[in-house]
């Protein structure tokens, strides 16, 4: 937001030429977005899925959400919601690092909340769903659909680690508070531009000993493990598949956020296929198929966060 | 003779219960060789169904032994550990984090699992390891000396040439791979068949396992089932196999066959004995056969001796045959003779002829009849006594004879001078000297004819009224010339009639009368009798009646004196 007083009339001159500029760069923006997603072609809505009778969906192999093998809760549910569509269902594969552009079509550069468009890319798909958190710097890129998943970011340590989880409280900021504390001076393995990313939650003014994992989402409970750092952060549902996998070698020590959601993801070309992918979760969360597909990949989510079920049936 | 049949009888049953009584024995020795022999095949046969019942609990137990070691593959390839790999990689996890993490517990349940199961204080299993069946690289091995998973990753490739792990992919079970027994269990991610867990038995275990206590257990040997098809039992031994279920092995048990049969086998214990019976038996047949020799011998000598007597018999029977035959033959010469005499004695004409009809004797009435001399009458056929043309009728005539439908013929003859001789033949057929032969007697009628011709000349020119009726009946059979001028009558109206018929008589007593003289004397003569010409003149007649005969008939001859004339005035 500028900022600016009414101090003079050349400033006041200067601001109706600037609002003039403004107004015709906003227009010429316009214009030429309007070219390049005529070159580029938008992500695309509920009536170009119908006419291409596919949806597409762009996901990435994470957590329990989508396998890697043809499967995952998010794969079922958006072939459920192709079926509602009355289309086929296509997974389309991609990395955390493109996910958005491949939906949105614009290739943008994210700065803490702050995102800068830098162009328009290829749109590789009608929608995006692999247990993506929603963050507001994402909520610029992209819009997102009803959450579907709860989630919160946790820090964890080796289960032989000194370093004691912290006891609730039943206040989230004095246990966040906690966390924070045992973070400091340790090292803490994060991933960039993931909801697991320690500048979301201001981390780097706890400890100075921050690694970014450059290898996958994945790889970091077992790169912890593995000793590339002291601590790590997790969101709830990779840290509940990682309790599985590797049970008695991780811990679990706090909450490092607070409640977050997850969601799938549309263009924000796709208003009418959001719409009709929340209607169409409003039914499965309230006739079972829902809640089964979270009993069947995330059976101890409800412990975490029964809340967020509490309405479903 | 009867004594000898005692004898011979006696003889010949002592023979049959002789033959009795060996063949007794032999079929008792037989008998007890064959229960012997009987007796060591139900031996052989127990102790083999013994062995391959132990060789086939042997099996099972291996069988149950592969299952067991199947069931820790099964359970391995089950492991969340495992999927959890798989799941990782699914993920994309880097071998650097998260797969190098999955595989720690990999390996170490498969090291837990290599030392498991024992057998007798002995682990089992050599090696088990898990090889991916896309670039058949090793994931995890049992046998691997090293503690911590390298960051490099696997522990190595998996020898190609040893397993195609593609193709083995749908087989669970064990086999054998280059010498070594292995078994092997499929692991499929998502229904995709991704990797193999091979575990190596080790081979003193599975030693241990088959040889373990029991008979002769050292020769048991687990081998595939395709080999056994080609492998021949070695002399001296037997082979006994049993399949090991669920497995392509079977389970042989190689054991010497002196440990079954004994150091001899039944077969020839029962060889000997039976070349034994054998020679026994041919032995009884030679002094069969000697005996029998004996016996033909002395049956010949007997038959001989009874021949000798038949044929004295017989040539006393011949001798007192001969004596009749001669004294036949003395009296058919006799016979002969008195029937040579007897033709020669005979007035008529005789012939001897022979079948083919050559004259062969002739008498003495018919060289004289005939006119020829003897030599040419015995040149001659019967025929040849006949004119030519008459030939065929005479052989004809023979013919009917000889079959009796003729009794004679009064063909006449011919005389040497041409002329004719009336004659009255028979011809029958006979013997002479033996052979067969047509006699054939001719009685001369050149008398009787002139006679006849006489008689006839008399009757028929007589002024007396002549009639000859048949002697029943009295039928009027011929008439002659002056009664038929008499009486007005033809002969033909005559002949064949009676004369009550022909009115001649007109009084049924005048017949009545005459039959009554007849009947009286047989002849009567001058009685009275008036009879009517054909024109009704009354005669009266004298009637004399005669009993006649002629060609062997009789006849009455009636002769009719008319003595109308002397009676006129008393007719008038």
């Amino acid at each position: 937001m500028p900022q600016g007083g009414g101090k003079g009339h050349p400033h006041a001159a200067q601001k109706v030429k600037l609002g003039e500029l403004t107004m015709k760069l906003h227009f010429f923006t316009g214009f030429m977005l309007a070219v390049l997603l005529s070159v580029s072609g938008f992500a695309g809505d509920l009536a170009d899925v119908k006419k291409a009778g596919v949806l597409k969906h762009l996901g990435i192999p994470y957590a329990n959400f989508v396998s890697g093998a043809g499967d995952g809760m998010d794969v079922e549910m958006m072939k459920m919601f192709a079926d509602y569509l009355g289309v086929k269902y296509e997974f389309v594969k991609t990395d955390w690092s493109t996910l958005f552009e491949d939906v949105s079509g614009q290739k943008v550069k994210v700065s803490g909340d702050t995102v800068e468009i830098l162009g328009n890319t290829t749109v590789k798909g009608d929608l995006g769903a692999n247990g993506i958190t929603i963050l507001p710097y994402r909520q610029k890129l992209v819009d997102f659909g009803t959450p579907t998943f709860p989630n919160q970011i946790w820090l964890i340590a080796r289960a032989d680690s000194a370093v004691k989880p912290v006891v609730p409280t039943g206040d989230l900021s004095k246990d966040i508070a906690a966390v924070k504390e045992l973070i400091k001076g340790r090292s803490l393995l994060g991933k960039a531009k993931t909801c697991i990313d320690p500048s979301l939650y201001k981390l780097e003014t706890v400890t100075d000993k921050i690694k970014f994992f450059e290898g996958g989402l994945n790889d970091v409970a077992p790169a912890m493990i593995e000793g590339e750092a002291e601590l790590a952060l997790l969101d709830v549902p990779d840290a509940l598949v990682a309790l599985q996998k590797w049970p008695g070698k991780i811990k679990i020590l706090g909450p490092v956020s607070d409640k977050q959601y997850m969601g799938p993801i549309f263009a924000k070309s796709s208003p009418a296929l959001r719409e009709e992918f929340n209607k169409f979760f409003q039914i499965i969360s309230h006739d079972g198929r829902y809640l089964s597909l979270v009993k069947k990949y995330f059976p101890y989510v409800y412990d975490y966060h029964p809340e967020f079920f509490k309405e479903m049936k | 003779m009867e004594q000898e049949n005692v004898k011979k009888s006696s003889l010949q049953s002592r023979d049959i219960a002789l033959i009795a009584v060996s063949l007794l024995v032999l079929l008792f020795v037989a008998g007890l060789i064959w229960v012997n022999y009987s007796s060591s095949q139900q031996i052989r046969a127990t102790m083999l169904k013994h062995l391959q019942l132990d060789a086939e609990k042997r099996a099972d137990t291996v069988a149950f032994f592969f299952t067991g070691c199947g069931d820790d593959l099964k359970a391995l390839a089950n492991s969340r550990d495992v999927s959890v790999f798989f799941e990782n990689q699914a993920l994309g996890m880097s071998m650097r984090y998260g797969l190098r993490q999955s595989l720690i517990p990999i390996k170490d349940l498969f090291s837990k699992t290599s030392v498991s199961r024992l057998i007798n204080g002995s682990p089992v299993y050599d090696r088990i390891i898990l090889v991916t069946a896309e670039d058949e690289k090793i994931l995890a091995d049992s046998a691997s000396k090293e503690d911590r998973i390298p960051e490099s990753g696997f522990y190595g490739t998996f020898n190609k040439n040893e397993l195609d792990l593609k193709k083995g992919a749908p087989y669970t079970g064990p086999r054998r791979l280059n010498g070594e027994l292995i078994i092997t269990e499929p692991y499929f991610f998502k229904g995709k068949y991704e990797a193999l867990i091979i575990a190596w038995i080790n081979k003193e275990s599975i030693d241990k396992l088959i040889k373990e206590k029991g008979i002769h257990c050292n020769s048991f040997k687990l081998l595939d089932a395709s080999s056994i098809k080609n492998l021949e039992t070695p002399r001296g031994q037997v082979r006994l196999t049993a399949p090991v279920n669920g497995t392509p092995f079977v389970l042989e048990h190689l054991e010497d066959a002196k440990h079954i049969y004994g150091s001899v086998h039944p077969l020839y214990i029962l060889s000997g004995f039976a070349a034994v019976g054998i020679f026994l038996f041919s032995l009884m047949l030679v002094m069969l056969h000697m005996n029998l020799q004996s016996k033909i011998l002395k049956t010949q000598l007997d038959a001989t001796s009874l021949r000798e007597e038949e044929a004295n018999a017989f040539n006393e029977k011949l001798k007192e045959e001969i004596k009749i035959r001669r004294s036949i033959e003395k009296s058919l010469r006799e016979n002969e003779m008195n029937f040579h005499t007897f033709f020669e004695s005979m007035a008529d004409m005789s012939f001897v002829a022979s079948n083919d009809s050559n004259i062969i004797f002739v008498n003495s009435a018919a060289l004289k009849a005939m006119g020829y001399s003897k030599e040419e009458l015995l040149n001659m056929r019967l025929v040849d006594l006949y004119p030519y043309d008459k030939h065929t009728e005479a052989m004809e005539t023979f013919s009917s004879m000889l079959r009796k439908e003729k009794d004679q013929t009064s063909l006449p003859m011919r005389h040497k001078s041409g002329s004719l001789i009336p004659v009255e033949t028979r011809v029958w057929p006979g013997k002479w000297n033996g052979e067969r032969c047509i006699f054939a007697t001719s009685k001369n009628l050149s008398h009787e004819q002139e006679a006849q011709q006489s008689f006839e000349h008399l009757f028929q020119n007589n002024p007396s009224l002549l009639v000859l009726f048949t002697k029943p009946g009295k039928n009027i059979v011929d008439v002659n010339n002056s009664f038929i001028k008499a009486t007005g009558y033809t002969r033909d109206e005559l002949i064949g009639k009676k004369f009550r018929e022909l009115e001649i008589f007109r009084e049924d007593k005048q017949d009545q009368l005459v039959n009554e003289m007849l009947e009286k004397d047989g002849h009567f003569t001058d009685l009275e009798l008036p009879i009517f010409c054909k024109d009704g003149r009354r005669l009266v007649a004298l009637f004399s009646m005669e009993t006649i005969g002629s060609h062997g008939k009789e006849y009455f001859l009636a002769v009719i004196l008319d003595i109308t004339d002397r009676k006129t005035p008393e007719c008038k």
